[in-house]
């Protein structure tokens, strides 16, 4: 399994994600398991990348499913195309076909709208990874249906039948804890937390991520940023925020921090104004950059 | 270095002890647990650890459970004595639990085979007295008792049944009562206001063009999470039970709703109430520093608003159980509070304290907290809870 996650994790870094052994095992056990992985943080660690990633190393199709309040099984699995069916019937109406045939034609798959579960399951040539964003913003009902599919991997359509997937998915969910899902979702899922990474970690991540950052610039940027979390902010920065400030750095060509870059950049990692106050605060006393 | 013959035992009493913890772990994550090993290099110890935290845990705090006994399971020098005093006490719960149904299961059938009925209202009357001991059992005062072995460190802590249906009347009242504001998108509902042409017309393709089934929608009210924060010092030990009485009777009046003891540290207790069986109450397992300690108000509240501020939104009601008497820093505190109060829609901090006469609120922690309180209160029983929810005043 070493040289297994040894390629993989190669095969993330060229891909421009660094992992570490936790988030290699966890791909690893998806794989080899066959069963969802729920990877829970907070916002802008990088749990969606995961998935997206990991699409790209095993050269297969991503399919996303973005969680919201409200999504329902029309939203997530299939839908009739009613107003292609209608025309349908409208067009053989005057047909010699019986009215079984033409009811067998009408729910056909050529009328059937598959969204991202059902496409997964539906996938011909490889197992896709499907990855469910946001799981935590989906109701609870929505939760109880994803109980039933990704146990089984097969979905009953009362019109056609049950499909069972042909290649089992690779399922990915992430949540941000906005609210605790329930325990049966969780019982059928491997577990994996990521949280911020590190100073090394992220100097890391930022190299790989943005080639063109001077090395020194990006440790800066690090080692800052590994203070301010530390800070009691309302929305702490994630490295989402920390690329984005990287880039407007580059961008302004700035090669290193000092008081008045760092004032000028504020808006590009914290969203919040009582967080920029807090930090202003600390870069004008001369705590922040000691 | 476990020897392999005893790995198999070793896993298996694991997988217990984390399910004692209660970890989700039924037989089909045991076979799981197991078949991941063999994907992996069991002579790593690292990846041996991944591989079973990865199927094992289901959380974060879980993770933190699973680390600490992973330690004593499998680095520790004497495993083979604590493995032998791990079975032994296993046996004996589960030896004793057996007992225990054998006993119900045997009143059970010779009541159902009895006919006449003076011996039936004899089997009634033993029904009732065996009954009455177990509530005696349930109405036993707050008591904490060791768990297993010492140095677990873990402590038991039950709650008392003592006037619950009157908690759970105050419970339905806060949450019927609390009346935050309309949300301004319509939603389907059959008795709605609104008559919505637009889903009406969508839905009649599916009918032939036929609206026969007019859709209707209507306001609806934005539904109030509930966070509940109990002092669970040496000081608070007293106070504690009618308030974690509440929060057990919350968690089964309405889904929105946490609970998190702290004294020095943190802990989120939610899932032990809401796992609770249904003709039971609960006993909440937690950790001796966790309870009856010290207390850092301030720093408790700090660290509930970094690891768990996504629950902390719009339509929040935050109950703090304290007497405000915080031996930590007092900037964590002010600053606890304030984002508290900017995000939620009220805060509600009961102090027993209150009820004391000649009680004045100059502590430090409780001077520092007043400001951002919206009400402050000193419910100490059920009827009293019930009348704060006709209290409580929502700012948005």
């Amino acid at each position: 399994m070493k040289e297994h996650n040894n390629s993989l994790e190669a095969i993330f870094e060229d891909h421009g994600y660094i992992t570490d052994q936790p988030i290699l095992t966890a791909l690893h056990l998806v794989k080899s398991l066959q069963k969802p992985l729920l990877v829970e943080g907070p916002a802008g660690v990088g749990k969606t990348e995961i998935a997206k990633v990991l699409a790209k190393s095993l050269n297969t199709k991503l399919i996303r499913l973005q969680c919201y309040e409200g999504l329902d099984v029309n939203n997530a699995l299939y839908e009739w195309n009613y107003a292609k069916q209608m025309l349908h019937i409208r067009l053989t109406e005057n047909s010699e076909a019986s009215l079984e045939k033409r009811e067998e034609d009408i729910f056909g798959k050529e009328f059937l709208l598959t969204r991202p579960i059902l496409e997964a399951f539906m996938e011909e040539e490889a197992p896709p990874v499907l990855l469910i964003d946001e799981v935590d913003r989906a109701d609870e009902a929505f939760e109880a249906f994803l109980l039933e599919a990704l146990a089984e991997f097969q979905i009953t359509i009362p019109e056609l039948g049950t499909i069972k997937a042909k290649h089992r998915p690779y399922v990915i969910l992430t949540s941000n804890r906005t609210r605790e899902l329930s325990d049966a979702l969780r019982r059928r899922c491997l577990y994996q937390w990521v949280s911020y990474p590190d100073f090394k970690k992220e100097t890391e991540i930022l190299q790989a991520r943005l080639p063109e950052i001077d090395k020194s610039l990006a440790i800066q940027i690090a080692k800052l940023m590994e203070r301010i979390r530390q800070m009691p902010l309302q929305k702490i920065p994630g490295v989402a925020e920390s690329l984005d400030w990287a880039q407007a750095l580059i961008s302004m060509h700035r090669s290193e921090l000092n008081k008045e870059t760092i004032q000028e950049t504020l808006g590009c990692f914290l969203k919040n104004q009582d967080d920029w106050d807090t930090v202003d605060k600390e870069l004008q006393q001369g705590t922040l950059l000691r | 270095m476990i020897q392999s013959e005893k790995l198999s035992i070793h896993l298996l009493l694991f997988f217990r002890y984390l399910r004692e913890k209660k970890f989700l772990i039924g037989t089909k994550e045991m076979s799981d647990g197991l078949r991941a090993l063999e994907f992996i290099d069991i002579s790593d110890i690292q990846q041996f650890r991944l591989a079973l935290r990865i199927v094992l845990c289901s959380s974060r705090a879980e993770q933190e459970t699973f680390d600490h006994a992973f330690i004593k399971f499998f680095l520790n020098n004497n495993q083979d004595q604590q493995t032998e005093d791990l079975l032994h006490v296993l046996t004996e719960k589960k030896r004793k639990n057996e007992e225990t149904n054998e006993v119900n299961r045997t009143v059970e059938s010779k009541e159902k085979s009895s006919t006449s009925p003076s011996i039936n209202s004899a089997r009634q009357d033993q029904i009732t007295d065996e009954n009455s001991g177990k509530e005696q059992k349930k109405m036993a005062i707050w008591t904490a008792t060791n768990l297993m072995n010492k140095d677990e460190q873990d402590i038991q802590a039950s709650i008392s049944s003592a006037q619950f249906e009157t908690m759970e009347k105050a419970a339905k009242t806060f949450v019927q009562q609390i009346n935050l504001k309309r949300l301004r998108r319509y939603k389907v509902m059959k008795n709605g206001s609104k008559f919505d042409i637009r889903r009406t017309l969508r839905q009649s393709i599916q009918l032939g063009g036929y609206p026969i089934k007019p859709v209707w929608t209507g306001p609806t009210k934005e539904k109030a999470n509930f966070i509940l924060l109990c002092d669970s010092s040496r000081s608070m030990s007293a106070y504690a039970e009618p308030f974690l009485q509440f929060a057990y009777a919350m968690t089964k009046c309405t889904n929105n709703v946490e609970v998190f003891l702290f004294s020095t540290k943190l802990r989120r207790v939610t899932d032990q109430f809401k796992r609770t069986k249904q003709d039971e109450f609960p006993v909440l397992t937690i950790k001796r520093n966790e309870w009856g300690g010290g207390t850092c108000i301030g720093e408790s509240l700090y660290s509930f608003v970094q690891q768990y501020g996504m629950y902390v939104k719009k339509n929040t009601i935050v109950f703090i159980a304290s007497d405000g008497l915080d031996a930590g820093a007092i900037d964590h505190l002010q600053s606890a509070m304030k984002e508290i109060h900017q995000r939620t829609s009220a805060v509600i901090w009961l102090n027993p304290l209150l009820n004391i006469e000649g009680y004045e609120p100059i502590a430090r922690g409780m001077q520092t907290a007043l400001p951002y309180i919206d009400l402050f209160s000193a419910v100490t029983t059920a009827s009293s809870f019930q009348q704060l929810a006709h209290q409580v005043q929502i700012r948005r």
